[in-house]
């Protein structure tokens, strides 16, 4: 075998699995009915689907803890989810696996302004947690798109990001302590909301794990101030090169905005012709949302550079939000657009490569050329700030033929991206969706590292199986999942 | 390249490591893993090292290890300004890493001494947090990407070259600050920020600590966002701080000195001015001062210093750091002192208020230089806090651990350590004893 990787036990769904199950959980949070198993068998990425044998709606740590233990006894592989809003299949099941839903562990257990943090459930949406503490001039800085669906767990897990991680960081730079349950079922506690205590960074290396080092059910984060004042703009340009042009120049001379969003213009029309209309020009080629906070006093000053950037690339326009209103007005284009991409097509394809800013222009234009070579609708939305890509690709996934040219079409862009000296994924995960890329970017011995550190915590595979890392053998899903898709 | 493939013990090494440690220093990525691979098959302990500047630090070694010096491995592999991006052997000089940044106008937000003795796998490895770790975090931060070397031997690669990406395990988190127990450092990626376009700062001595936290504290609680805010107290012989300061810590004109600098550009920076000023006529202090360009650069200089030994093994110094919540800093420095009222060691504190780290020297006769260990660890453990030995001479450093409170999840890292080091031959119990 070309990885060391540890084999899923071949036996069927054990019997009387629904009486063991609710030694910890009421009979009413355990799922067993297929019908209502099926709400269960993908997320944000419906490419991939897998029905469990059940889903434990966990509303404590207890609960999670016997569950896991449980599996951990029985040798059942286990999923970890929060809302289920994740885009790479990080929370697809496995089959004979249970689903271990955290979505009711909601509460935000402990809100420490004067040091700047907070203590939250896994299950908390993301936005909530913004809420609770923005009247206070505080907030939770790491924005996805999905901040309104998607939880604090499902965010660690994935080292999620969004628009405004260019300035302030990813999930990462921003949880300060986990409580995991390992998938043995031993609890530990990592980090804190203490500064360089001298022990090795625990935390750094299981945030981004996408659930393969065990479940979350506790998350200390670190709160931030929420700044003075906030400038949004949106520039507009009649060339997409402009716009790139754009962004490495504020890039280059060392200006940090808060965000930096780029839609094209297919991604322009559908989201002017849906709800998510923001009143951006359906003529216009690009459009760049800028924007820039911090202290009241040096607003001008970096008004006046953004201003200078934006007439030195050829904006045609460069509109300012005069308000609030305007400024959620232009961010809720930008935040509807997954969405609106509804409008194109069935079916969407969301990649999520990441190259320097200094490649973007050249980057995108052979992306553009990729799309025309296999004939496919491409779209770009993206954080032009970090070089975090969104090639988007409508299709009908009921087309073998568009669907092969899709799939053939997202390889060779993220192969351009690591060609650049990107990487494949900067925000969704690898989850199940970008397995087969893994090796555009790490080696054999990168990729038996990663392995042999999930395996000195979980030695049977048995949390988040059959994800992250490519294997041909001893997944038993990648036969079907090779069924579903013209192999890459 | 440097000519030889060893090289004299540095002064550190030598009290350390001792007289028999020898260092040699590859010159290729094969040849460092002959040498690694040659370690597993004798069961030899091997101590990655730069240029020995942080040897004090952690347990020392087991007395027959063999010192890998990465310095011939000093190269700058990749630099995209644009980007603000830079790739590094890991046996680059900081010097010269601080050379090519400021070349551009950027940085890597880590404050260095002026002649910053050291590598950069030396200053990743030990991930020390400088002055302005409270407003920009801790080392690993900045660090985008790693190419190591694992026990096997083999060398691999965690993260890349770009600010964002979440593909693969961050195994970059777990080795920075290891302390060189998890393998060798190769090379090690950065993304970097533009250096401040204006800096100030400033300096009140008050009556009493409590005016002292007090305005500290509402400088924390404000719309200001110092790049840092520290407080001193005490003074070490060993140490010699500013005029501006050295006064006030033994008593003199400024007492109880608060520190604060700032950053941004120069509208934002002057604000931030009239806003530490309308707080101080809340908190009315004894004197006031604004440092000049000068005398920032001076303070920081010796702010960079003081958790360190210098580069002399002394017989008469031990450091800690503490780490506690910020809002316990005071009643942490508080303890302290009091603790030591009537020793006759010399101490000195200085305490970051924005992070929650206190840094205690001190210093006198030999025979009573492990006595604040034991306090401290207790004190810091009351306090809900951890933390870590710095210094201790040579003589007495094998008694304590390098963690002043045990880490409850010691046992978690070592499964990831001996994923790392199956032989466990990299600086083995340098962290966790």
């Amino acid at each position: 075998m070309f990885w060391k990787r540890a084999k899923l036990p071949s036996q069927a769904v054990p019997t009387g699995i629904y009486s063991e199950l609710t030694r910890w959980l009421p009979a009413e949070r355990l799922i067993t009915d297929p019908s209502e198993l099926r709400v269960y068998e993908c997320d944000g990425l419906p490419l991939h689907k897998e029905t469990p044998a059940a889903v434990a709606l966990c509303a404590s740590r207890d609960e999670v803890v016997g569950v896991v233990r449980w599996c951990h006894e029985k040798r059942i592989p286990f999923v970890p989810r929060g809302a289920g809003t994740g885009l790479s299949g990080g929370a697809t099941p496995v089959p004979r696996g249970v689903v271990i839903d955290v979505n009711r562990m909601r509460n935000i257990l402990h809100i420490d302004l004067e040091n700047r943090y907070a203590i939250v459930q896994p299950g908390v949406i993301n936005i909530k947690l913004t809420q609770a503490v923005e009247s206070q001039g505080y907030h939770y800085a790491p924005d996805p798109s999905s901040q309104k669906a998607c939880t604090i767990g499902g965010n660690v897990a994935e080292n999620s990001g969004g628009p405004h991680c260019l300035k302030y960081g990813m999930t990462a730079d921003h949880i300060l302590g986990i409580e995991v349950v390992l998938p043995d079922g031993e609890i530990v506690r990592l980090g804190g909301p203490l500064a360089d205590n001298g022990s090795y960074d625990l935390v750094g290396l299981f945030v981004g794990t996408e659930g393969t080092f065990g479940i979350i059910t506790e998350v200390t984060v670190r709160l931030v101030p929420t700044p003075q004042a906030t400038r949004t703009y949106l520039a507009i340009f009649d060339e997409m090169s402009r716009a790139c042009r754009m962004v490495a120049d504020i890039t280059r001379q060392g200006i940090l905005p808060a965000a930096l969003e780029i839609l094209d213009q297919r991604v322009i029309h559908a989201v002017e012709d849906s709800v998510f209309k923001a009143g951006y020009p359906k003529d216009a080629a690009a459009v760049l949302l800028v924007e820039i906070d911090g202290f009241e006093a040096g607003m001008l000053e970096e008004e006046e550079s953004i201003k200078r950037i934006a007439s030195d690339s050829h904006a045609i326009e460069l509109r300012v939000a005069k308000d609030g209103k305007e400024r959620l007005q232009l961010w809720k284009g930008r935040k509807g657009a997954f969405g609106a991409m509804g409008r194109i097509d069935t079916d969407l394809y969301v990649l999520d490569g990441v190259v320097p800013r200094t490649r973007l222009e050249t980057v995108l234009q052979e992306i553009y050329k990729i799309a025309d070579t296999h004939g496919v609708k491409l779209s770009n939305v993206f954080h032009a700030g970090d070089g975090n890509l969104h090639p988007n690709i409508s299709y009908d996934g009921r087309d073998p033929d568009e669907r092969a040219r899709v799939f053939k079409a997202g390889r060779e862009i993220l192969e351009a991206c690591v060609k650049a000296g990107g990487s494949i994924s900067g925000e969704h995960g690898i989850g199940v969706e970008k397995m087969d890329f893994m090796p555009l970017l790490f080696t054999k011995e990168d990729m038996e590292l990663q392995i042999d550190l999930r395996h000195a915590i979980d030695p049977h595979e048995l949390s988040n199986p059959c994800k992250i890392f490519p294997d041909s053998k001893g997944c038993i899903e990648v036969g079907k999942r090779q069924a579903h898709m013209v192999p890459l | 390249m440097k000519p030889s493939t060893s090289r004299p013990l540095s002064a550190l090494e030598l009290a350390f490591y001792g007289e028999t440690a020898e260092v040699v220093l590859p010159a290729s990525y094969e040849e460092l893993l002959d040498i690694v691979r040659d370690a597993e098959a004798r069961k030899v302990p091997l101590v990655p090292a730069g240029a020995g500047a942080h040897a004090y630090l952690g347990n020392p070694p087991p007395p027959d290890a063999l010192v890998v010096s990465m310095e011939r491995l000093d190269k700058v592999l990749r630099y995209e300004p644009g980007d603000f991006t830079i790739g590094v052997q890991a046996g680059l000089s900081l010097g010269e890493l601080r050379k090519t940044l400021s070349e551009k106008d950027q940085e890597i937000p880590i404050d260095l001494p002026s002649q910053p003795q050291g590598t950069v796998g030396g200053l990743v490895s030990s991930a020390q947090p400088g002055p302005r770790r409270g407003r920009y975090g801790p080392v690993r931060y900045s660090v985008i990407g790693m190419h190591a070397v694992r026990g096997g031997p083999s060398y691999y690669k965690t993260g890349g070259m770009v600010v964002k990406n979440v593909a693969g395990y961050e195994v970059a988190s777990f080795l920075t600050g290891s302390l060189g127990t998890a393998g060798i450092l190769l090379e090690i990626n950065f993304k970097l920020r533009p250096l401040p376009g204006q800096k100030a700062a400033g300096v009140a001595s008050f009556a009493s600590a409590e005016q002292a936290w007090g305005f500290a504290r509402s400088v924390r609680s404000s719309d200001i966002e110092p790049a840092s805010l520290w407080l001193f107290r005490g003074r070490d012989k060993l140490h010699s701080w500013p005029r501006f300061l050295s006064g006030g810590l033994s008593g003199g004109e400024t007492r109880n000195p608060v520190v604060w600098t700032l950053e941004g550009n120069s509208a934002t920076v002057a604000w931030q001015e009239t806003q530490v000023d309308t707080l101080l006529a809340s908190y009315p202090s004894e004197t006031f001062t604004s440092l000049s360009a000068q005398e920032l650069d001076a303070y920081t200089e010796r702010l960079c210093e003081f958790p360190s030994p210098g580069g002399e093994a002394r017989e008469d110094l031990g450091i800690a750091r503490l780490a506690v919540l910020p809002s316990a800093t005071q009643r942490l420095m508080e303890s302290i002192l009091q603790a030591f009222d009537d020793s006759e060691l010399e101490l000195s504190i200085a305490a970051d208020a924005l992070s929650g780290l206190v840094t205690v020297r001190w210093s006198g006769k030999q025979e009573l230089i492990e006595g604040p260990v034991p306090i401290l660890s207790t004190l810091v453990r009351d306090a809900g806090g951890g933390g870590t030995l710095l210094y201790l001479p040579p003589s007495h450093r094998r008694a304590h651990g390098y963690l002043l409170v045990p880490d409850p999840n010691a046992a978690v890292a070592r499964k990831f350590l001996k994923a790392l080091d199956p032989q466990g031959i990299f600086s083995p119990g340098r962290k966790l004893g």
